[in-house]
Parts: C-alpha cells; structure tokens; sequence
C-alpha cells in the first residue's frame, strides 16, 4: 500500500467520504478477515462477545476509587486528631517565646476537635455513598 | 458540575490559607501582647501600654475561635469534592448497568 499522506482523501479541498471513518472501516474489515482466516468456525467467533459478556447485575461489584479516597482521607484526618491531642497531651502550653511556637500553639489547641469531627464526616460520608449504591442496584434488580 | 466542584476546590484553598493567615495573626498579637506584659520594650509600662497590650489580648483571643471553623469548612470542601465524584461515578455505573440490561 502507498503513502496514505499521498492519499487524495487527505489532501485539502478533497470532498469525499470522512478519511477516517475509511480507514476504520478498511482496518475492521482487514480484521474481520484475518479473524475468518484464522478461525474457520466464524460463527462462534461472532456468538462470543454476548456469551462472554455477563449481565451487569451479575458482574462483580467494582470498586469506586473516588469512595475509597473518601475512606482514606476520613482515616487519615482522624490519625492527625489523635496525634495532635497527643502532642497537646506531651507539651502542655509550654511557655511560648517566639511567635512561631505561638503560632504552632494555636493551630494545635485547635485542630483536634476539627480533625475529628472532619474525619467523621468522611466516614459517615463513606458509609452513605456505599447505602446509596447498595439501593441503586437493588432497585435496578427488583424492576427486572 | 465541573464549574462548581473547582469552586468547592479553590474554597477549599482559600479557607484553608484564610485559617492559618488568622492564626498566625492571633500568634502575633498574642506575642506582642505578652511583649508590652513583660515589659521587654525597655521602658517602664505606663496605663497607655497596659491599654495596648488589653487590646492586643482581646484581638488575639477574638481571632483564636475562628480558626477552627474555617479549618474544619475547608476539610468539608475537599471532603464534599470526592463525595460528588463518587456519587457521579456510581450514577455512571448505574446507567451502564441499565443499558445493559435494556440491551
């Protein structure tokens, strides 16, 4: 085969079918041929992609990342809860004399409870998402 | 939807950076407060100083409880964004699961 650079269909002003839709087509069709000529039981070659494919109810659950993400972040703003009471726990309002231990001072004696509560709402969030799918596929099973 | 899950983000960002310019605000008054308590500018305290430094504690103190909400607004932000893209992810899942079974 030539240079399809050479080819009429990609040259400018040319109208005739889509260039690419040709090429899809003559690639499917070569495919299609090599598949006939390599299996001689092309029926059951064509038969396959509705046998192999399940229905969805049935395929198995696949995990969400975005969910999963979620739990993540819920556990991990709890682990930074319980380290920083832990650290208010091993330096209790200790005489601060630089403004940046100040500072440091304010965001710890603050972020506990905000962390926690931060890393609840995850968790809580997790948990709901999860229900809410639970529900999708269980009403898409009953309307069958 | 995209428009509105970047608003979520830069909220996020900005009550974020918002928080820790207040608390850092907080940390400096609080010092200079405690600067003008004890006296370390050199000269004897006079009631315009002990004024001063009220002031300065009363500001500090003020900043010190907003810290926490916007901390906690900015999680939620980041927590909300994952929390939609979840949601739109299991709807997409849900809408291949019924073509498919129509099909």
């Amino acid at each position: 085969m030539s240079d399809p650079r050479f080819d009429p269909a990609f040259q400018r002003g040319y109208s005739g079918p889509d260039p690419e839709l040709v090429v899809r087509e003559q690639v499917s069709s070569a495919a299609a041929e090599a598949l006939v000529e390599s299996e001689p039981a092309a029926p059951a070659v064509a038969a396959a992609p509705d046998i192999v494919d399940p229905p969805a109810p049935l395929a198995p659950a696949v995990r969400n990342p975005y969910r999963l993400a979620l739990l993540l972040f819920g556990l991990v703003l709890l682990i930074a809860a319980a380290s920083s009471l832990y650290w208010q726990v091993l330096h209790p309002q200790a005489s601060s004399t630089t403004v940046e231990s100040q500072f440091v001072e304010v965001l710890v004696s603050n972020l506990p409870p905000v962390l926690g509560l931060s890393g609840f709402v995850c968790v809580i969030l997790w948990l709901a998402l999860g229900a809410l799918d639970r529900v999708t596929v269980e009403t898409d099973r009953s309307s069958d | 939807m995209r428009t509105r899950l970047i608003v979520l983000g830069g909220l996020a960002v900005v009550l974020a950076v918002g928080a820790v310019v207040m608390a850092y605000a907080a940390a400096q008054l609080q010092f200079a407060g405690q600067r003008i308590g004890l006296g370390l500018s050199g000269s004897a305290q006079t009631p315009a100083d002990f004024e001063e430094q009220r002031f300065l504690f009363v500001f500090s103190f003020a900043l010190q409880p907003m810290v926490a909400p916007f901390v906690t607004a900015s999680l939620l932000s980041v927590a909300a964004i994952l929390a939609v893209l979840a949601r739109r992810s299991q709807l997409r899942r849900g809408q291949l699961r019924r073509r498919a079974l129509a099909r």
